[in-house]
């Protein structure tokens, strides 16, 4: 039997978009039951944000929502009245776990902050994820996912210098958060299981990826520079960057000069790296666009794969910079089984990532596809909290479903 | 109250995601111990630092190794791997980020260590994973970026792809790690049982970029550099301010966002205005509408932005560097930075836990041990090495 190790929990979310689904999902992954409970209607807007098959919008077929709400069970509720409240808060009452990103402000109009919720179930884990937190000057302020990476201190050393910065696409702010607080989440169960307490678990999405960023805290409030950005280089150091080639780019990272020293012997010994210039990390860096240059031809004549293929065997650290096509077909990934199909009713069968970890106790599965919207109604509301069919009729003419 | 209270967590691991997993551990309780050694030393004791021969002066060092010991065992040595294993049958937990076959060259993979030690979790941090044909390349933060697919859509619109340098996907895995560490003590906590954790930080990666993913699966799309645009939302971008490389973040994605951004630049013509009348059409006129934008961040400091528009309910971030976040209102009261004085610098400030949780919080306890801080408490106090034996494998550099 493959049991799975949270399948003794009960979660509850209200979320939409990224952060705090993916939270949820990662709970959902390891057999939780996670009950995601939308707006009636329009549900999570992530169901109109696609990408959708061929380019035809559909709330069912959305690709990130499929992909972040598989393994879960999807109700409608309208927190708007007060019934849908009194439901909600039932469901809570019965659950182990409680995932939100609404702001605090929202989740207080409704009766759903902490201090509330813990009345409500003393030993909730409540895990909220929003742009500053639920407590500081900020904690009102709204951001959208290009935000988090510039306010947590990852884009500013992203792009050119002689423009603005990036903010880390493909939401990576956003998901970033959402992992981050899983991982917190997490402590606050095992504290849970040993210790028999709840807790809120108050995540700001800046502050997380801040982490990785803010490190030399000490070096850039000495006021040392720090973080620069140079656009497709690294400072200070070459090469440690990425370059056209043939077929695409490849990305160097060599640091040290002994590296350098193998990339030039990889490349055939050309005379022009003879030059005493050229000799130590910082001396290239400063002549980096020459280098860029003068590595343009050998570079332009081979392909990703052949470069890769020379610096695994000169040692060279380095990588193709792979496409999403490349990714997803790259064969030591799928050598892992990485990628899963997941059949869905109504949006058919596609490939999704499958697990961030594997574990020896039991293999990661995918019990059922992301949830149509209000799927689960009669299941959640009449099978778990005992109403009846007649209830659900009425529920949906007065608008609480 | 400390979640972890009464847990020992070792670590065999340098530079980041292993490190910032047991740092992580033990900001929580964990008693998490540090195996290193003068003959390999962790590069980021020197990284950054002032003093290339000082290996506890490294400032990267010092915020991601906090509340952590330190035991010199310097593995090529027998008996520094007997007493490695020593050490590990008091553990709860092994954390490593080596490359793969390092562990089971000193004969401490998990097939061994599960029969000295049957409850033991492990959990290993790589770049690729464990199995498969990359499982021993060489894996850095930047090269996982390229290998992720996330450097390729990394740029200015049209332009090439300029890509993530710093270390990001180390941070990805040490996520992941932690999930799957607290996830086993868990388990372990009801059944008894122990397990082994394989965490790739390529799949972690990749499972974090789930739209690009399904774009190309469902319509063969890989995705290329946008900047900073947005498919369907405009405003949204970056805008400048008052003193050089300073900038705003703005985002109006709701039709009141947008009517409070044009009252509250004072610039109630812009509503008016044909080509801004809703999103579509800001979409379309987006540089036009970037340009007037800019014009009026650019009179003002990026703190001074996000208050006039916060303030009306428009979502407007700065972009922050170190200094900047160092300084910020909001970071100062959340204690975003904590004074952290080290031996070696005892003006240090590290980057503190970002989580808040309400009944368990994160404590910076200690400063990141000096190399081989700890080696007695480790030895002689936990492994029952005696004086002389501990003396005896100092001189003959096994502890070392």
């Amino acid at each position: 039997m493959n049991r799975q190790p949270l399948s003794d929990l009960k979660v509850v979310e209200l979320a939409r978009g990224i952060s705090g689904p993916y939270c949820a999902k990662m709970l959902a992954d390891m057999g939780a039951e996670v009950i995601k409970a939308e707006e009636p209607g329009s549900g999570d807007e992530l169901r109109n944000q696609g990408p959708f098959p061929e380019d035809i919008p559909h709330p069912e077929r959305s690709g990130e929502f499929l992909y972040l709400n598989a393994n879960k069970l999807g109700i409608t509720l309208n927190l708007r009245t007060s019934t849908g409240r009194e439901i909600f808060k039932e469901l809570l009452s019965r659950a182990d776990a409680f995932v939100s990103s609404h702001s605090v402000k929202m989740l207080t109009a409704l009766g759903l902050d902490y201090p509330s919720v813990k009345q409500i179930n003393p030993k909730m884990v409540m895990t909220t994820i929003t742009p500053f937190g639920h407590s500081g000057p900020y904690r009102d302020y709204k951001a959208y996912d290009l935000s988090i990476t510039a306010g947590g201190a990852m884009s500013y050393s992203t792009g050119r210098p002689d423009r603005e910065p990036i903010s880390t696409p493909g939401s990576q702010g956003s998901y970033y958060a959402g992992i981050s607080a899983a991982a917190a989440t997490m402590v606050a169960l095992y504290a849970r299981e040993v210790k028999g307490i709840g807790q809120h678990v108050d995540i700001s999405q800046i502050a997380a990826i801040g982490l990785p960023f803010a490190l030399a805290a000490s070096v850039a409030i000495r006021g040392e520079a720090y973080a620069q950005r140079f656009g497709h280089r690294l400072g200070g150091v070459y090469p440690y960057t990425i370059l056209p080639c043939k077929d695409g780019y490849y990305r160097f990272c060599t640091i040290e000069d002994s590296m350098w020293r193998r990339v030039v012997e990889m490349m055939g010994n050309p005379e022009w790296a003879e030059d005493p210039r050229f000799e130590s990390s910082p001396s290239r860096f400063d002549h980096a666009d020459e280098l860029d240059a003068l590595m343009a031809p050998w570079l332009m004549a081979h392909t990703k794969e052949e470069i890769h293929g020379l610096c695994r065997r000169y040692k060279v650290p380095g990588t193709p910079v792979q496409t999403m096509e490349e990714v997803v077909k790259d064969a030591h990934m799928n050598a892992r089984e990485f990628f899963v199909e997941i059949d869905h009713p109504e949006a058919g069968t596609w490939k999704y990532p499958g697990p961030p970890g594997n574990y020896s106790s039991f293999r990661w599965q995918v019990k059922r596809p992301a949830p149509r919207l209000g799927e689960h109604n009669e299941e959640v509301f009449c099978r778990r909290l005992g109403r009846s069919r007649q209830d659900l009729a009425d529920y949906r003419r007065c608008g609480v479903i | 109250m400390r979640a972890l209270e009464g847990l020992r967590v070792v670590l065999f691991g340098t530079i980041w995601a292993g490190p910032a997993t047991a740092a992580t551990l033990a900001d929580f309780g964990a008693e998490a111990i540090r195996v290193e050694s003068r003959a390999y030393p962790d590069p980021f004791r020197y990284l950054m630092s002032q003093d290339r021969t000082n290996p506890d002066k490294g400032p990267f060092f010092q915020t991601l190794n906090r509340n952590t010991l330190s035991v010199t065992l310097d593995l090529s040595r027998q008996e520094a791997r007997d007493l490695a294993k020593r050490l590990i049958k008091i553990c709860d937990v092994v954390v490593e980020n080596q490359s793969p076959k390092v562990m089971k060259q000193w004969g401490l993979d998990y097939p061994v260590l599960k029969e000295m030690k049957p409850d033991l979790i492990m959990a290993s941090v790589s770049g690729y994973g464990q199995t498969g044909p990359l499982a021993q390349d060489i894996a850095l933060g930047p090269t996982l970026s390229s290998f992720s697919g996330l450097d390729s859509m990394v740029g200015y619109p049209g332009g090439p792809p300029l890509g993530i340098h710093r270390a990001y996907f180390d941070m990805v895995g040490a996520m992941a790690a932690l999930f799957a560490v607290l996830l086993a003590l868990r388990q372990r906590a009801k059944t008894g049982q122990g397990q082994y954790i394989d965490v790739s930080m390529a799949e972690t990666g990749v499972t974090l970029l789930g739209r690009e993913v399904m774009d190309y699966v469902m319509n063969g799309r890989s995705a290329v550099p946008r900047g900073n645009r947005h498919p369907s939302m405009a405003p949204h971008g970056w805008y400048p301010c008052k003193e050089k490389d300073t900038w705003i973040t703005i985002g109006c994605g709701k039709e009141e966002e947008w009517r409070a951004l044009c009252e509250a630049t004072g610039n109630p013509q812009w509503l008016e205005d044909p080509r801004f009348l809703d999103s579509y059409s800001r979409l379309k006129h987006e540089e036009e509408l970037n340009r007037l934008i800019g014009r009026w961040t650019a009179g003002y400091r990026p703190l001074e932005v996000m208050e006039i528009l916060q303030r009306a309910g428009v979502p407007a971030v700065p972009c922050n560097d170190i200094p900047a976040l160092f300084a910020d209102p909001h970071s100062l009261d959340q204690g975003y930075f904590v004074s952290l004085p080290h031996p070696e610098d005892p003006d240090a400030f590290v980057y503190n836990n970002p989580w808040k949780l309400s009944e368990t919080p994160a404590e910076i306890r200690r400063h990141a041990p000096l190399l081989g801080e700890q080696s007695r408490y480790v030895l002689c106090e936990l492994c029952g090495v005696s004086e002389e034996e501990f003396n005896r494998l100092v001189e003959e550099k096994v502890i070392y």
